[in-house]
């Protein structure tokens, strides 16, 4: 059985870790899970007194469990500005190292989400387990909710109806990019899991000159004959920069600009959304922008 | 005498106390002063509330047991708790323009707060008894769900539900005002459940009555708190204030032209002052618009805690050469926008440049 102690701080290193900028790779059900055996021991460890019912407690047990929450209070407070402060900071350090942060908004982060909402729910589980002086007792309730919580969310992530996302509120492009064109910029993106899955994004500069309309900043996409403008600029035009898979794994990840005869352009994003080392369940992602060689959107995702 | 002026000595007469009294009051003299010469119109009106605020936190600090001892009653905190609540909704949902009101009530009711629970709920182990001390764990229990599902639960739902409510998730967590409230719940809500579990009779058994001093002080927490709301409801409910002066220009020897001037205020501290200032003339067939009788004319006017709307917006030549504008500006207090008036500015000049209605 491991110490009380011990467990306490194993879930601190957790959301520690889950605030942290480390990339997740789809792979955040495994902290999850870990934070939900930590609980399951924790809770265990305590006879969940903290969620115990008054009258089911005696004197003692009362003052035990009302006192962990006032110190559970204080806690929470201070473990709710710091993980605020560290996660602004991860991501700016973050949004630095990738060239700029994402340009869809995908919400309150989940894994920050999940962080607090652990500190929240548990902390004063947390206190009462610190505090107490007596060991544990073996449970069997670790191995059956570990499987339990994964399987309701890879059934979350599987059956959650795809929704589309906003554009970041941290972001704004204006001004031609190519000579003689006018140009937009456009931002789509769509989430998998309600905020607890991943996301695929769309970010790309469109031109048009009455001829035709084409992709500027994408190096991979050719500009048509004549047109000067910026051929690689990831702020403009990136393919999968604005992906996040911190809970699923976002694969095959494409973009595909085509020009018909009228000079309309059709850029399409496609991608599969896959809970982490399972094939099914998953959700194919597609998102179609069309241009007019006018400027006229026809489609939008 | 002897055991006076053998032992006694007078108490300092610049104490930490005095000295930041001084220099507030000092400090927001100086605005008021400021903002009278600059001829900030409504301005003074917010400092001197703050001023007030100042002073009544001062006077209730000189009379904390009496004021104590009313505030302690269950009722009155109860009323405290339901006033600091909707002031953390008004700092979520305030424009920026009522930002300062909304403040500085909550520093006040803070203030009262601490007062009617004794500071009970952060007070030191060694200055509670057994009974207040269970009083205070518990409180924290029932803070620490109801904190806990109202933010998280706020989160949680917003996070999940779409692309709107994601977006303003965001936008909310940018807001000055949400993190105050944020951090006035995670600060303050204990004591909030403090007075409102703890029943009456909250510690001094034995206080005496209110005295005069405590009865003005609590008089001022009481119109401290209900002020915004008068003043907001005077923006609605006063009599409107209209000046006006008409004169004749000459710009044409066939026409008879007038250069017309008016405003009208409404409200009093919480106002709002609509402008019309325009030129027309009349040449005996039809009155016409010199300028500012144009439709981007109707917009906006002075405002001071309170949002101006143009409601209508119109001009008119009738088949006698009459020329009629009529503007219409929906006028609402910032503090409680769901309230509103209309005031109408006409102006009517007949075919000959004589003015029939202003305004």
């Amino acid at each position: 059985m491991i110490a009380r102690p011990v467990s306490v701080l194993a879930v601190l290193a957790v959301c520690a870790f889950l605030v942290s900028p480390v990339p997740l790779r789809g792979l955040g059900l495994v902290p999850v899970l870990l934070l939900v055996a930590l609980d399951a021991v924790l809770l265990a460890a305590t006879g969940g007194l903290a969620f115990a019912r008054t009258r089911s407690l005696d004197e003692r047990q009362v003052a035990v469990r009302d006192l962990a929450y006032r110190r559970g209070y204080r806690l929470l407070g201070l473990g709710i500005v710091l993980a605020v402060i560290v996660w602004f900071g991860a991501a700016a350090v973050a949004g630095r190292l990738s060239g700029g942060l994402s340009q869809v908004d995908s919400g309150f982060s989940g894994r920050l989400l999940v962080a607090t909402g652990e500190l929240a729910v548990m902390l004063p589980t947390m206190v009462v387990a610190w505090s107490a002086r007596n060991g544990g007792r073996p449970t069997l309730l670790p191995g059956l909710a570990v499987p339990a919580v994964a399987a309701a969310w890879l059934l979350a992530i599987a059956l959650t109806p795809v929704q589309a996302a906003a554009v970041s509120h941290d972001f704004g492009i204006a001004g031609t990019m190519a000579s003689g064109s006018a140009c937009a910029h456009f931002v789509a993106g769509r989430i998998v899991g309600g905020g607890f899955g991943a996301t695929v994004g769309m970010r790309v500069e469109v031109c048009w000159n009455g001829r035709t309309a084409f992709v500027v900043g994408d190096p991979g996409i050719p500009m048509p004959p004549g047109v000067d403008g910026d051929t690689a600029d990831r702020v403009l035009t990136a393919c999968g920069a604005d992906n996040l898979e911190d809970f699923a794994v976002v694969s095959g990840t494409t973009c595909i600009a085509t020009v018909d005869a009228q000079g309309t352009l059709h850029y399409t994003v496609s991608a599969r959304v896959t809970p982490p080392g399972l094939a099914i369940g998953g959700h194919d992602i597609t998102m179609e922008l069309v241009v007019t060689r006018d400027g006229r959107v026809l489609s939008r995702p | 005498m002897s055991a006076q002026t053998s032992g006694w000595r007078p108490p300092p007469v610049f104490t930490t106390a005095w000295i930041t009294f001084a220099l507030v009051a000092t400090v927001l003299g100086g605005l008021l002063l400021l903002a009278a010469l600059a001829g900030l119109a409504g301005s003074w009106v917010v400092l001197g509330y703050f001023a007030f605020v100042v002073l009544t936190a001062w006077t209730l600090r000189s009379v904390r047991e009496e004021a104590g001892s009313w505030l302690g009653r269950r009722a009155v905190r109860r009323g405290l708790v339901v006033a600091l609540l909707a002031d953390c909704v008004a700092l979520v949902a305030a424009s920026p323009g009522a930002f300062g009101f909304v403040v500085a009530l909550l520093v006040l009711l803070n203030v009262a707060l601490g007062w009617a629970t004794l500071r009970m709920a952060s007070a030191p182990e060694a200055a509670v008894d057994e009974r207040q001390e269970s009083l205070r764990n518990r409180s924290h229990r029932i803070a620490y769900w109801a904190f806990a599902l109202l933010v998280g639960g706020s989160i949680l739902v917003a996070q999940v539900a779409g692309p709107g409510s994601r977006s303003w998730i965001s936008g909310v967590f940018a807001n000055g005002g949400s993190l105050i409230a944020f951090c006035e719940l995670l600060f303050v809500l204990p004591a909030m459940v403090v007075a409102w579990l703890e029943p009456d009779h909250l510690a001094l058994e034995t206080a005496a009555a209110p005295g005069a001093r405590a009865r003005v002080a609590l008089a001022m927490v009481a119109l401290a708190i209900v002020l915004p709301a008068l003043l907001s409801a005077g923006l609605v409910v006063l009599p409107a204030r209209t000046t006006s002066t008409v004169q004749s220009v000459s710009i044409s020897p066939t026409s008879r032209c007038d250069e017309l001037m008016a405003e009208t205020q409404v409200g009093f501290g919480v106002e709002a002052r609509i402008p019309v200032h325009a030129m027309a003339c009349g040449d005996g067939r039809t009155a016409s618009e010199v300028w500012g009788l144009n439709r981007s004319d109707c917009v906006g006017g002075d405002t001071m805690l309170a949002t101006v709307a143009a409601a209508r917006c119109s001009r008119t030549t009738g088949p006698d050469g009459t020329l009629r504008f009529t503007y219409g500006a929906m006028v609402r207090p910032v503090l409680l926008p769901f309230l509103g008036r209309q005031v109408t500015m006409q102006v009517v000049i007949d075919r000959d440049g004589r003015v029939v209605r202003f305004p």
